[in-house]
């Protein structure tokens, strides 16, 4: 949906009217706010990755060459930027498109400077997370016990807080004195970003807004660079030998807290609830937590940086509040199981070494999560309460809501960790759970929000299913989770759904690269020749066509276009089918009495001619059928079985055919019937021919 | 009863990852109260069929049973009866000794006292009975093996697979474990050593399997494959080059 919505706003913007409505300017502040505050962490949280054991040994063998503190320094910078600078370029680009085309400075000017402002964004932000990141954890490792860790980590998570208001301080005295930023710590970049920037784009004081980012970097960088050496040295362990007495008060507090649990489970529960209480990580990830949860609602909220106009109504808020917790939770719950994978992969063996042991350690860990992150989120649902963010009416059916969505999201984030395994190596699984796994906390955040929108309350109804849907979703997720772990291979970490879930997000994500960013960057022949036509034949050739015909000839070692004799039988029966579905779904159109563009896509005949129309239908064609029947079916060969690479190739197709319901079963029947053909075939040419065909009658009909 | 009857059987057991054979279609028996050495290469299959025999793995053909317990049906009983002691571990590192016994036991769904027991006379044997309630992450290698065996025997299997038993102790710690082996071959049990090092199991065990490539080479006492040679290593050098 969110591709087709994307492609939908492209092809408005094609149709003519260049310039689209403006958004609220203070809307694009807070998203670069967002934006800035995220590249900050980025490193800050790869940075974590260096103080873990695993690392610990590799350290130890970099250091043993004659490699310095200082190289490592450097090396981690490079890793950040060259991992993260194309993944926040190519958000930060899509997020901020719809500016494109405003201001005083024209389309063209403006694009080039946004670009340019975003990638030195990037770049700023990722150069003073990765040499920020190692102060921090430098600073963490030195304390002494757990509370003055958890401190540290708290005042760290404060003061990115802080920078919010300074945000919104600066943006409203522009002019005033900017001396004192350059003393204060780093969590006040994104403040400091966001006046260069506001300086830079909208030209009130370009230079001041220079300096200080220059001051700003000296500042960050020399201070990381003169600590280089001892953040990195091996000398910096944890030395502290805590005894852990079985009768002290700490450890009564826990079996009191604990023995709600059920009997079964509670031994087990308890150990890890131990271990991630005397683990640091645990502490900072959820304060953490907290800090983006209040971010989120800052940056949102007309109480925030949308204070200068006018209050929002009280479902909006509350919509604000709901998506801020569930989203920033998410974060939480994912980084935890993401972590827990790494580092008790060896352990796995163990626990499945004893009967049952799959089930029992699960849901023991369920447990844990739970123990760790509901109280948090209930705590921050009652302060938000208390200072009237939320009415009092509101706050029990949030706290249901949060609770049965938490739930959720614990077994949803295992079941993914489970299925796909993540080794301190494969950092691009780590990004695929990622992305899976933030897509599905998206739509549990937007389906409430949508109902408070719509309905402006929660309604008890909505509790009542909403918590029933959840409850059979978490149900599910546990049992994938318990047979997962039964099922995964000890020796590769995979399992038979692995390797299938794998791939299907691995080509979703290139898919969506396809699809929609490639083509992003070719705006700009349109901007200079606003020829719309040649912009859609040049742009998708160059950066669609041309790489996947390479690919498939060279890569895949297939040849591009073939068409046997023997081909010909199965293409017309292809063609007969095809032509019999369209029949069948215009007749039920013409039944239900519907407007036929709801089954085509509809043209706008009288803008242009009828050539280019064919023209450009013709060409769209054919990159469809390099994608859907060309790229999915190649790179899913061997990976998938037949139906389920023809199941999904024509899911994707009838998406990007989206106009309505009957369209969409449409276009996935006729996707299924050419991805039969390219089964049978195993070549291109019947497909295109087909499709080529079918398109050239239905334009036929309409035009 | 089922129980008392013959040891590991194992019916053209195989396990592919990908493209590879870690194992080929073995089949071997192993009779009760043997203690048995698993040599090989590295990567010549010996922690597979260790991981396929104690249920942590599922073969990708082939059957197996274990005291009469077959590997695919009953599952959790081969579990119940049989402890692992994995080459690579991961012990909770924020743990205390105890506690991380605790928890493994629990997994194995033992009582309070028996868990209680076990600990203090496994911790004797091994020597680190006064390091109860330290934390894991402060341990020598050395002494996480020592917890890692605790945990394999804490609930007295029947069949015990050691894959590199003593590859971290020090000299006084590998006798420890030599000894808690013999003990074990007075009962009826089975002990099964995979290790690379030949000094490990020559003087400790009764039978040898020698396994490459996931084959079978040899299997038999030590003293039929050691023939007329004077060491266990001289023979097994020969044995190799005949092949």
């Amino acid at each position: 949906m969110f591709f087709g919505y994307i492609l939908r706003s492209l092809f408005d913007l094609l149709r003519g009217e260049i310039i689209i409505v403006q958004p609220p300017i203070s809307i694009f502040y807070s998203i670069l706010a967002m934006f800035s505050y995220f590249t900050l962490f980025a490193p800050l949280l790869s940075a974590r990755v260096i103080y873990d054991n695993g690392a610990k040994s590799r350290r130890e063998v970099a250091l043993n060459t004659p490699v310095s503190g200082k190289d490592l320094l450097n090396g981690n910078l490079l890793s950040n930027l060259s991992f993260y600078l194309p993944f926040f370029g190519m958000i930060g680009t899509l997020v901020l498109s719809p500016f494109i085309g405003t201001g005083i400075f024209g389309p063209m000017a403006t694009a080039i400077m946004l670009f340019t402002v975003l990638s030195l964004l990037i770049i700023i932000g990722l150069v003073t997370g990765s040499l920020i990141s190692p102060v921090i954890f430098f600073l963490i490792s030195k304390q002494k016990n757990d509370v003055s860790r958890a401190m540290v980590t708290l005042l760290v998570s404060a003061m990115m807080i802080i920078s919010l208001p300074l945000l919104r301080f600066f943006l409203d005295n522009t002019t005033g004195d900017l001396g004192l930023i350059t003393y204060l710590p780093f969590t006040i970049a994104a403040s400091l970003m966001m006046y260069i920037l506001y300086g830079t784009i909208v030209a009130i004081n370009p230079i001041t807004g220079l300096i200080l980012m220059l001051v700003y970097i000296m500042v960050i960088f020399v201070n990381g660079w003169w600590r280089a050496d001892s953040l990195y040295s091996l000398s910096d362990e944890i030395s502290s030998i805590d005894n852990t007495e079985p009768g002290s008060k700490k450890s009564r507090t826990i079996d009191v807290l604990t023995s709600v649990i059920p009997k079964k489970y509670r031994h087990l529960s308890r150990s890890i609830i131990r271990a991630s209480i005397r683990d640091v990580e645990h502490i900072s990830r959820l304060s953490i937590g907290v800090a983006v949860t209040i971010f989120m609602i800052f940056a949102m909220s007309s109480r925030g940086l949308f204070r200068g106009t006018n209050t929002f109504p009280e479902e909006v808020e509350l919509a604000v509040v709901i998506f801020s917790l569930v989203i920033s939770s998410a974060s939480v719950i994912f980084i935890d199981a993401s972590s827990f994978t790494i580092q008790h992969r060896d352990m796995l063996t163990l626990i499945k070494s004893a009967p049952d042991g799959a089930r029992k350690f699960i849901i023991a860990k369920i447990i844990q999560m739970l123990y760790f992150i509901l109280p948090v989120f209930v705590t921050i649902i009652i302060v938000l309460g208390k200072t009237g963010f939320i009415s009092e009416g509101n706050q029990l059916p949030l706290m249901v809501i949060m609770g049965i969505t938490l739930i959720a999201l614990i077994c949803i984030s295992l079941a993914i960790y489970i299925i796909s395994p993540v080794d301190n190596q494969e950092d691009i699984t780590n990004f695929i759970n990622l992305l899976f796994f933030y897509v599905i906390s998206f739509i549990l955040a937007t389906a409430p929000v949508i109902v408070v929108i719509i309905f402006a309350k929660i309604t008890n109804y909505f509790i009542l299913f909403y918590s029933l849907i959840l409850l059979v979703i978490s149900i599910i997720s546990v049992f994938i989770a318990i047979k997962g772990l039964d099922e995964m291979d000890i020796e590769t970490l995979n399992s038979r759904y692995s390797l299938k879930f794998m791939h299907v997000v691995k080509t979703l994500s290139l898919f969506f690269i396809m699809w929609t960013i490639l083509p992003l960057f070719s705006l700009q022949y349109l901007l200079i020749t606003s020829d719309v036509i040649g912009f859609l034949i040049i742009s998708s050739l160059l950066s669609l066509s041309i790489p996947l015909v390479l690919w498939r000839y060279h890569i895949m070692n297939k040849p591009v276009f073939s068409f046997r004799k023997s081909d010909t039988a199965i293409t017309l029966k292809g063609l007969f089918l095809m032509y019999t579905v369209a029949f069948i779904m215009y007749l039920i159109v013409i039944i239900i009495d519907l407007n036929s563009n709801t089954l085509f896509m509809s043209i706008n005949a009288d803008i242009y001619s009828k050539t280019s129309i064919f023209i450009l239908v013709i060409v769209v064609l054919i990159i469809e059928e390099f994608i859907f029947r060309g790229f999915i079916f190649d790179f899913s060969e061997n990976r998938l079985d037949g139906w389920e690479i023809i199941i999904f190739s024509s899911l994707l197709f009838s998406v990007t055919h989206f106009i309505s319901l009957i369209s969409l079963i449409n276009a996935f029947v006729q996707g299924m019937i050419l991805g039969y053909v390219r089964i049978k075939t195993g070549s291109l040419s019947p497909v295109i021919l087909l499709h080529l065909v079918y398109n050239i009658t239905v334009l036929l009909l309409i035009l | 009863m089922y129980y008392l009857q013959d040891g590991i059987k194992i019916n053209s057991l195989s396990k592919t990852f990908a493209d590879v054979k870690a194992l080929d279609s073995i089949t071997l028996k192993i009779n009760r109260g043997k203690i048995v050495g698993l040599v090989g290469k590295n990567g010549a299959g010996k922690s597979t069929l260790v991981r396929l025999l104690s249920g942590v793995m599922k073969p990708t053909s082939g059957t197996a049973t274990i005291l009469g317990f077959d590997i695919h049906s009953n599952i959790d009983d081969v579990k119940r009866i049989t402890g692992l002691l994995p080459e690579e571990y991961a012990l909770y590192e924020k743990l205390s000794i105890f506690e991380y016994v605790e928890f493994i036991a629990k997994l194995y769904d033992l009582s309070d006292n028996i868990i209680e027991d076990r600990f203090n006379e496994l911790s004797k044997k091994l020597d680190i009975m006064n390091l109860r309630n330290r934390m894991i992450e402060t341990l020598s290698k050395g002494q996480k093996q020592k917890v890692a065996i605790i945990t394999s025997l804490i609930h007295e299997p029947d069949v015990v697979f050691f894959d590199e038993p003593i590859s971290n102790l020090d000299v006084q710690s590998q006798r420890v474990v030599k000894q808690i082996i013999k003990e074990y071959r007075n009962s009826s049990k089975i002990i099964i050593i995979a290790t690379h090092l030949l000094s490990n199991i020559e003087t400790s065990c009764d039978d040898i399997i020698i396994i490459d490539a996931g084959k079978i080479l040899f299997n038999g006492s030590i003293d039929e494959f050691k023939k007329s040679h004077d060491t266990l290593e001289n023979a097994y050098l020969d044995y190799l080059e005949e092949i």
